[in-house]
């Protein structure tokens, strides 16, 4: 084997290794940005409104994804999928940039400010 | 009211009939007056989906926001 094979063999093998889903996909970021979709206090994404089927389909696919995460994390039974679910939300929610959106304890929509968001108070 | 009747009759007859009025008054408030505290209750078009009541202690939370803080961060693409 020759350098450059071996070099492109390193090369292709970092490519796969790293995460699978190391950015978020252009439509995902683009809709955020807009408030069409926003964070949910359960953990999970959430339209904003009706939002059309394409929409739909990516908060759908974006959270079946997230579940399969959950459910990896719990699998050694130290918490419900619900409770882990939940905890990744506070922080979600915390995380979320001014102008997007996200849900608050009372089931409306909020949008996010400078200051901090309006959480369940079981969040740290 | 009818003539040629003696006059306590009359006066009887006529107690009677506000009685009678009276009656008839309550009864028609009686029926009346919970009309008029009738509520129109309408469902509403979309049914209602709320699941807020999630079931954790915040002990719980303190157990596993680690944890969550760095599945954020390993897997940025759904989050």
């Amino acid at each position: 084997m020759n350098r450059t094979f071996i070099a492109a063999l390193a090369v292709a093998a970092v490519t796969v290794a790293s995460p699978a889903l190391a950015q978020r996909d252009p439509a995902y970021a683009a809709a955020r940005a807009a408030g069409q979709v926003g964070e949910k206090p359960d953990g999970y994404l959430g339209a904003v409104g009706n939002q059309g089927a394409a929409i739909e389909a990516m908060v759908r696919d974006i959270n079946i994804k997230r579940k399969a995460a959950y459910t990896r994390q719990v699998a050694d039974g130290g918490a419900t999928i619900e409770q882990f679910a939940f905890t990744t939300g506070c922080n979600l929610i915390a995380q979320t940039d001014p102008g997007e959106k996200y849900m608050t304890p009372s089931g409306t929509w909020a949008t996010r400010g400078a200051g901090a968001p309006t959480r369940d108070g079981r969040c740290l | 009211m009818k003539r040629n009747q003696p006059v306590e009759m009359l006066t009887a007859q006529r107690q009677g009939a506000k009685c009678r009025n009276m009656k008839r008054g309550l009864f028609c408030a009686a029926v009346v007056i919970p009309l008029a505290g009738c509520v129109t209750v309408q469902a509403p078009e979309k049914p209602i989906e709320i699941n807020l009541n999630i079931n954790i202690k915040q002990e719980v939370v303190y157990r596993l926001d680690g944890e969550a803080k760095n599945l954020i961060k390993q897997e940025p693409g759904i989050f």
